[in-house]
């Protein structure tokens, strides 16, 4: 049988979707694979902490993207605390110290920022330190950005949406000489060449240059000191974009992968496999074994699936592999049991069945290996056919919001974005990135199937 | 005189058939039949479609159950045995059935088809198994082995396949053989060398065969006695030689008669064949069931069911002279 | 009145080239029945199929001269053929054909129904000659109206006999008919084939594996081995003094009720039509065979038959 399984494979995979169904799932494989190295676990486990992905900006489209544009969009430049050099001197006698800190960075870029960040750490004895911090533009202009005290030893400054940034900004833009605009974007504003409409992005210019940030500090103890990390948030990120959460969407997609595949694959194996060999079994023992099988089969094939899990999912939490269990108990008999059941019934009249009982053979190994081995390829066709439907099942439960809210699927990725009005704001790369994986996947195995089917039904029609 | 191997008593095979609410009727596929057979002896069942012959060949294998009477087989009766004496039956008796495609699993290499039986039946040594396969081989002439062992049925012609399938019969050294019409499906030209390797066989292993079949100038080769058998009765039993050179039932005498020989003659006369078809097995004439068809009927046929009688020793015939 | 030469059918196969039909010629005089005898695969079938021009869609080579009255049917256009020829001149009573009756239909329209093809008669000619049709098949006229599964065997197939002269042929090619059939309903459907050979002046193209049964009906034989016919000839002669060893062994391997010949049987089976071994196709299996058998024989007439043999080959 080995061999003519090797035959089959053979035939299945020269075919033209048999060809294109393996370099589909050859591909999809290798980014399971490459999950493991490029991603390790970790950080997925952080996938749901914030703060591991504090440095990536968020909703940033995807870097080749700027190809699409055809402009040079930013990507993220991050002036760490060792790219600041600093200064400091004490004046003794009034007990202050001056701690200031400058860095610089280039920016070429045809876009603005999307957002500007500032995180300050700062150790301090008694009184709150001073800070000032000063955007030094390579027109020669300067902007204070935030003059203020340092109440925490770490301070997160969302420049973009800080007040007093935004009043200093708009300050800056009329003293510029520009109109008015309509809302006041820092990180526009503060990157746009001078001019009559500095705060329209639709009608400025981006400044391109050497920017320097100069952080001034005064504090009143010898011992206190600071660092600092300055974040120009780019609008693109890395080969997927991020989404609202600053979470790089590779991962995402790239974890989704095993996930997909293993859902999709167990389930597929599981309830096809089962349901097989309950149909098999109904016919074989026939009379009311065979009734009550069928019967309670068209109950489950009535059972509407879907509203069924989502009520569940509302009450109870749910992690994956519950869900997975759930589907399964959901599915242990169907389509197949019906179609395994009328195989078994048609093998069972065939003369070498009863040629077996005139030997001896007991019912139990007639079943076993006559009657199942000529299942299987039925069976196999059927996994391969199931498994989209699977995947596509993990996704839609994951967007309802009704799946594993912990792991990253490529359905959860779908419904955070729809949470997340990705539709409406343009994000395309949120939502069309997850559903062409999720699209290719089971075309794949739609391919394999189709090629599979070719070659397992002409066996059985030339017989 | 030896016990018969096989000794049927008044075998009625009745299939039941559901019509709506009424009593049930059925239909009669053996309606008491006693037929012995004798160890090392051929008995050759004729008859045509709806006769029972086949009907009667399964269920003394217990492939079909019984309706009444019994089947002593060595002087145990078969109807009543439980399923450990069964396994052991089914060890002494086989099959050979009519087609040799549909009776091999097309999934089993012809060596795993011929020594399957030897799993079933616990020879749990695989160099055991295989050498009683290739000896099975070399018995049905299917040599050399390599060349047949490992090939799937599809692969082999009809008449290759039959001797795969006589291999299987043979490998449990059964002592009683029931041979379903086993070259009906063969072309001419290997028909005979299938039955004369059948008749090798039980004259090697001293084993009885049941002959079933339709085509009663075979029945020379390779049997001893010939039954006739009619609507599910048994209306004649003799010696071959006796039973064709002078048969004594009208049906027996329409079957011979409807049968050419090859000779050019034949074209220029027409045969002397009773018309209509064998009677509706659910619902049979009354008294003598041929007595629709039959050109001698006399008016006591059609009410008086006749009996098997014995007119010379050895020679049995359902027909009153 | 029917003329066969150099036939040939040759089937075009994943792998190759099948010769179902090699160059056959034989001839059918009108009110006489030619059998055509052979085992499985011989092309005996193909052969019939030939002259119908049933041709599959993998024909390679279909060439040949069929002589029907003078006229060559392999020069007839498609239409021209199905509209004069076609059951109207030759039909057919295929082989298993009793078990292809359409089971939702009556058997009454479906005897009817080539007639209602083939030519334009209108519904009440057809009904007539329908039930015409039933009466020389001896089938009683409430056969029409029973669907297939209400009739037995022999019944379906007088039916589908009816069917094959519904159109009035001058000529009906017999492929099996009696196959699947039991013994005395076999001797009636050929006693009925007898009959109407009389009675309408049929000529019948018999096509059997059972050489006994042909004698029911053959005034010439031609036996058939692998897409050749190895030997042709009057009934008689052929059944009395068969020249060509092919035939001597199926007539020996024929196992006979009334006399007590010791039969015998042909060791191997018969050749693959895909690759019929090289010269004379019988030869890995004749006794008789020589070095020279690895070429082509050629055609030899010996005492009325035409026989393919180099035992009898002119030197």
């Amino acid at each position: 049988m080995s061999r003519s399984l090797k035959q089959t494979a053979r035939e299945v995979f020269t075919s033209k979707s048999g060809f294109t169904a393996l370099v589909i799932l050859a591909g999809i494989l290798c980014l399971s694979a490459a999950a493991q190295f490029y991603v390790p676990f970790e950080t997925v486990d952080k996938w749901n902490s914030p703060q591991f992905w504090q440095g990536l900006p968020r909703l940033a489209a995807p870097s080749w993207s700027s190809l699409l544009a055809g402009k040079n969009l930013p990507q993220t430049i991050l002036v760490e605390k060792m790219d600041f050099l600093k200064y400091s001197y004490i004046i003794e006698q009034i007990g202050v110290k001056y701690i200031t800190l400058v860095g610089q960075f280039e920016y070429a870029y045809d876009g603005f920022p999307s957002e500007l960040a500032a995180v300050v750490e700062a150790t301090y004895g008694g009184d709150q330190p001073l800070m000032n911090i000063r955007l030094e533009r390579p027109d020669g202009t300067n902007v204070t950005l935030v003059n203020t005290a340092i109440s925490n030893p770490t301070s997160y400054l969302y420049l973009s949406v800080d007040s007093e940034t935004k009043a200093r900004t708009l300050d800056f833009l009329k003293s510029a000489g520009s109109n008015e605009p309509k809302a006041v974007y820092p990180e526009v504003v503060l990157f746009a060449a001078k001019g009559a409409n500095m705060g329209d992005p639709s009608m400025n210019s981006v400044l391109k240059g050497t920017y320097r940030i100069r952080i001034d500090v005064t504090t009143t103890g010898s011992r206190d000191d600071v660092d600092a990390e300055f974040r120009v948030y780019g609008q693109v990120y890395g080969l997927a974009g991020t989404d609202s959460k600053r979470r790089d969407l590779l991962v995402g997609l790239v974890w989704g992968a095993p996930i997909a595949l293993a859902f999709g694959l167990s389930a597929a194996i599981l309830t096809s496999v089962f349901q097989a060999l309950m149909g098999s079994l109904s016919a074989w023992y026939g009379g009311v074994v065979d009734e009550i099988t069928q019967r309670v089969t068209d109950i489950y094939m009535i059972l509407p699936f879907l509203p069924i899990l989502i009520t569940v999912s509302v009450v109870y939490r749910i992690d994956i592999l519950t869900l997975l269990s759930m589907v399964v108990i959901l599915s242990l008999l169907g389509g197949m049991t019906k179609t395994a059941r009328s195989m078994t019934l048609q093998v069972m009249t065939e003369q070498y069945i009863e040629a077996a009982t005139s030997y001896g053979a007991s019912r139990r190994r007639i079943l076993l290996y006559y009657i199942m081995p000529r299942l299987v390829p039925y069976i196999v066709a059927n996994i391969v056919l199931a498994v989209p439907a699977f995947v596509f099942l993990e996704a839609a439960l994951s967007l309802l919001g009704l799946g594993d809210p912990r792991v990253p699927t490529w359905g959860k990725i779908i419904g955070d974005a729809h949470a997340g009005g990705a539709a409406i704001h343009g994000l395309w790369w949120w939502i069309l990135l997850p559903s062409a994986l999720i699209i290719l996947t089971a075309a794949a195995f739609a391919f394999l199937g189709y090629a599979l089917d070719r070659v397992v039904n002409p066996r059985l029609r030339e017989r | 005189m030896p016990e018969p191997i096989l000794d049927v008593r008044n075998l009625k095979v009745y299939f039941p058939i559901r019509k709506r609410l009424s009593k049930p009727t059925y239909v009669k596929a053996v309606d008491d039949v006693s037929l012995t057979l004798n160890e090392a002896e051929t008995v050759a069942v004729v008859g045509e479609s709806g006769s029972g012959k086949t009907t009667f060949g399964k269920c003394c294998l217990r492939l079909v159950e019984p309706h009444s009477g019994q089947i002593l087989y060595r002087g145990k009766d078969i109807t009543k045995l439980n399923s450990k004496e069964l396994l052991w039956y089914r060890r002494e008796a086989q099959i050979v059935y009519q087609d040799p495609f549909s009776s091999l699993n097309p999934f089993f290499t012809i060596r795993r088809t011929i020594e399957e039986p030897l799993i079933v039946h616990g020879v749990h040594s695989g160099p055991e198994r295989n050498k009683m396969v290739e000896a099975a081989l070399e018995d049905v002439k299917l040599t050399p082995i390599e060349s047949f062992a490992e090939k799937y049925p599809h692969m082999l012609s009809g008449g290759q396949r039959q001797r795969v399938a006589i291999a299987r019969a043979m490998i449990l050294s059964p002592k009683f053989v029931v041979a379903d019409e086993p070259v009906s499906m063969l072309d001419a030209s290997v028909r005979v060398e299938i039955l004369y390797l059948l008749r090798q066989l039980q004259e090697e292993h001293r084993i009885s065969f049941l002959y079933i079949t339709h085509d009663i100038a075979t029945v020379k080769y390779f049997s001893e006695r010939l039954a006739i058998m009619y609507a599910g009765k048994l209306v004649e039993l003799g010696p071959i030689r006796d039973v064709i050179s002078e048969p004594l039932h009208p049906y027996t005498q329409s079957l011979i008669e409807a049968i050419p020989d090859p000779d050019p003659q034949n074209r220029f006369s027409l045969r002397r064949v009773p018309g209509g078809e064998p009677p509706d097995p659910t619902d049979p004439p009354e008294g003598c069931r041929f007595n629709p068809r039959c050109h001698v009927a006399r008016p006591e046929c059609r009410s008086q069911e006749p009996q098997l009688q014995e007119v010379k020793p050895g020679r049995f015939v359902a027909c009153p002279p | 009145m029917l003329n066969v030469s150099s036939l040939k059918l040759y089937y075009q196969v994943r792998g190759g080239t099948v010769k179902a039909v090699d160059e056959i010629d034989f001839n059918l005089e009108k009110g006489r029945t030619v059998a055509i005898v052979g085992e499985s695969g011989c092309g005996k079938s193909s052969t019939a199929n030939a002259i119908l021009r049933l041709l599959p869609r993998n024909v390679n080579t279909y060439t040949g001269k069929v002589l029907l009255q003078g006229r060559d049917l392999m020069e007839m256009k498609d239409d021209e053929f199905r509209r004069e020829v076609a059951w109207k001149k030759i039909s057919m009573v295929f082989q298993g054909a009793m078990n292809s009756l359409n089971p939702v239909l009556k058997v009454g329209d479906q005897v009817a129904e080539p007639l209602i093809v083939h030519s334009s008669a209108s519904k009440a000619e057809a009904a007539k000659r329908m039930s015409e049709a039933l009466q020389l098949v001896r089938l009683p006229s409430s056969a029409a109206q029973r669907y297939p599964h209400e009739l037995s065997g022999g019944m379906k197939q007088r039916a589908v006999i009816a069917m094959s002269l519904i159109a009035n042929p001058e000529i009906v090619i017999l492929d099996e008919p009696t196959s699947a059939l039991d013994v005395i309903t076999q001797a009636n459907i050929m006693n009925t084939l007898k009959t109407l050979r009389k009675e309408l002046g049929l000529s019948y193209i018999f096509i059997t594996h059972d050489l006994a049964l042909a004698s029911e009906l053959a005034d010439s034989l031609a036996v058939m081995y692998a897409g050749k016919i190895v030997e042709y000839g009057a009934a008689e002669g052929m059944y009395t003094d068969p020249k060509h060893p092919y035939t001597q062994k199926l007539l020996e391997s024929v196992p006979t009720l009334r006399t007590d010949k010791k039969p015998g049987f042909i060791p191997g089976a018969p050749p693959d039509l895909f690759n019929p071994p090289a010269g004379c196709r019988f030869q890995p299996r004749c006794p008789y065979a020589m070095e020279v058998c690895g070429q082509e024989p050629p055609a030899a007439e010996v005492d009325g038959h035409r026989v393919l043999c180099w035992l009898h080959a002119k030197r």
